[in-house]
């Protein structure tokens, strides 16, 4: 039986984004035992049991900045959407996090509401071509493409630092899911641990966390650690430019964070990653170089051996996406489809604001 | 208190001003929030001078407090610009329609607009910030207040409930987070020589009133003091009255 069909594919629309309070109400928690297999639903509520004292939970403290730039490429008089989705030092592989130039991925205007994959038709852009913005001080200059891809321009800004900034938090919006009823503001997009404003999607298994559950587990000994990982665009709407997905992304693990992680090794406890993202950015900085922050481009997959984490809290991910290989890393596939089978009974929901799955070997 | 991150609302004028430059000063690093962008031009091209041996530095964020839609790209842009946020100074404030009128002769819709800035804006920007501060288990917000939070002046009424609410937030935030490493305080300047003040009052005698540069320096060092025992978390005593604090600092 092939239930994966089903539940992957998402609804129509969803009701606009449910208020933190509701979605944290509503929130489904599937339990992977990473050692046996065992797999069981409960809520989210119910995280603090699959915790003891010096068990680490690290998050992701990303917060996402508005990544959708509404523009006119002044040669053709065009108007299009230039989604930002990584530095372009960070592309590079440098560790600065700057905000001046980027790799960008073209939409034709069209609406949000339509799916990324209908809006793919754009003029014909050149090195050299101008964006024009609302802001008068503020243009884009394409001065290259990524892999030669017309829709993945690299754009400079062309204004001071400080225009800039004030452009991008004045005139960017945050990127829209088609399956939203409603805009999605500024604020329906940052988690309860935004800090640091460098993620260009949400680090969306978050969403559902809240502060009090964190305090519940803080109360039985759970340290919660922040770490930085610019989470970035999943998807372009077209599989050949999927592929090149996800580009390199910033991330950064502080020397506290490394310090109370190693602690916990020590003493043989869980470190469990909040997201995907969270567990790019401790397994990047517990790599080789254990480079502290910069760029990363590490997947994991089934062949990586984890290195900082020993467990991961994340959302349901689709079958056959580069998210589910990534769940390789933390448990056999076959205990984890056997577990998604029970989620997908409950009726457990599969995108950004659905439900999520523990993977440890206390669950 | 040196090398912190600071988000100063209402830093274009009077006390914002005033303590943005007392901070800067000190060696902080300040972010100043105003809706005029001549102001807030004008009051970082006046601090420029200042700062340059203390390491501090001054920054400026245009944004309307009471307006949600600004309120969150201003916290995102102040983290990005000062990398993180110890101190948090909800200072803004509309005094509503002047002259004061009367509660009877008031509109509704100004009362909403005087909540929107003292009282929404305020809790809106503390919990954009506060992710930051808990994570490091470290921060402080203040509120700016005033007596006439605590004494019912006829036609300070608008002004007067909202400053009411802002106390008493303050006081369920800290009962809150206690021991988290979060502290919060309710403060009455005191009466200031300020473009508030004399909106307000407009025959007020100006010798009756504080210069707002000596509150800045005053508040600088009792804000300094409860910063550094800020996981005592022996407060029981969040709003203080222009003399108490005073007594302290």
């Amino acid at each position: 039986m092939n239930v994966f069909t089903q539940v992957h594919q998402q609804p129509a629309t969803l009701a606009s984004p449910a208020t933190s309070a509701e979605r944290r109400k509503e929130a489904g928690l599937l339990s992977v035992h990473a050692a046996s297999g065992h797999s069981a639903i409960t809520n989210l509520s119910e995280l603090p049991r699959f915790f003891e004292a010096g068990d680490v939970l690290v998050v992701n403290n990303a917060a996402t900045i508005p990544a959708s730039l509404s523009l006119t490429h002044v040669a053709s008089g065009t108007p299009l959407e230039l989604r930002l989705l990584t530095p372009r030092e960070v592309l590079l592989g440098e560790s600065e996090f700057s905000w001046h130039s980027w790799l960008a991925a073209a939409f034709s205007q069209g609406s949000w509401r339509q799916r990324t994959e209908e809006r793919t038709q754009i003029p014909l852009l050149r090195v050299g071509d101008l964006f024009a913005t609302e802001d008068p001080l503020v243009q884009l200059e394409i001065t290259g493409f990524h892999n030669n891809e017309q829709r993945l321009p690299e754009v400079g800004f062309r204004a001071a630092e400080k225009s800039l900034r004030s452009f991008l938090f004045k005139h960017g919006r945050p990127i829209q899911y088609s399956y939203h009823k409603n805009d999605l503001e500024l604020w329906d997009v940052q988690t309860p641990f935004a800090t640091q404003p460098v993620a260009t999607e949400a680090p969306s298994a978050s969403f559902h966390l809240s502060w009090e559950l964190m305090f519940a587990l803080q109360e039985r000994g759970v340290r919660i650690v922040p770490v930085t990982h610019a989470t970035g665009v999943s998807s372009l709407g077209e599989p050949e430019l999927d592929r090149l997905l996800p580009v390199p992304e910033f991330f950064a693990v502080g020397q506290e964070a490394r310090e109370i992680i190693v602690e916990a090794q020590a003493i043989n406890r869980q470190v469990i990653g909040l997201g995907t993202g969270a567990a790019r950015a401790v397994e990047s900085a517990f790599g080789g170089e254990a480079a502290s922050s910069g760029s990363t481009s590490l997947l994991l997959s089934g062949t990586h051996r984890l290195r900082g984490l020993t467990g991961l809290l994340t959302g349901m991910h689709e079958m056959g996406s580069s998210h589910l290989r990534l769940l390789d890393a933390f448990v056999p596939r076959p205990w984890l489809l056997a577990g998604y089978e029970k989620a997908v009974a409950a009726g457990f929901l599969w995108h950004e604001f659905g439900d999520l799955c523990l993977i440890s070997e206390k669950a | 208190m040196k090398n912190k991150g600071i988000v100063i609302t209402g830093g274009s004028a009077g006390l914002g001003l005033a303590l943005a430059k007392t901070f800067v000063e000190n060696g902080n690093h300040v972010v100043i929030t105003g809706r005029d962008p001549k102001k807030l031009e004008a009051a970082a091209s006046g601090l420029l001078p200042a700062d340059s041996n203390s390491g501090g530095s001054l920054h400026t964020i245009e944004a309307d407090i009471s307006q949600k839609a600004s309120v969150y790209p201003t916290a995102l842009e102040a983290q990005g610009v000062l990398g993180k946020v110890d101190l948090l100074i909800n200072n803004a404030s509309s005094l509503g329609k002047t002259p004061l009128p009367l509660l009877v002769d008031s509109d509704c819709e100004d009362l909403e607009q005087v909540l929107q800035t003292n009282v929404l804006g305020p809790f809106r920007l503390t919990k954009a910030l506060l992710p930051g501060m808990l994570l490091r288990k470290s921060g402080l917000v203040v509120n700016m207040s005033s007596d006439a939070a605590v004494s019912a002046y006829p036609q300070w009424g608008h002004y007067g409930l909202s400053k009411a609410a802002l106390d008493h937030l303050s006081r369920i935030w800290n009962e809150e987070l206690r021991g988290k490493g979060v502290d919060f305080v309710a403060i009455d300047p005191g009466d200031m020589a300020t473009a508030l003040q004399f909106a307000a009052i407009p025959d007020r005698d100006p010798n009756e009133l504080s210069d707002p540069e000596e509150v800045a320096r005053a508040l600088f060092r009792f804000l300094s003091a409860r910063f550094q025992n800020r996981a005592e978390n022996t407060r029981p005593q969040v709003r203080f009255s222009a003399d108490a604090w005073r007594a302290q600092s």
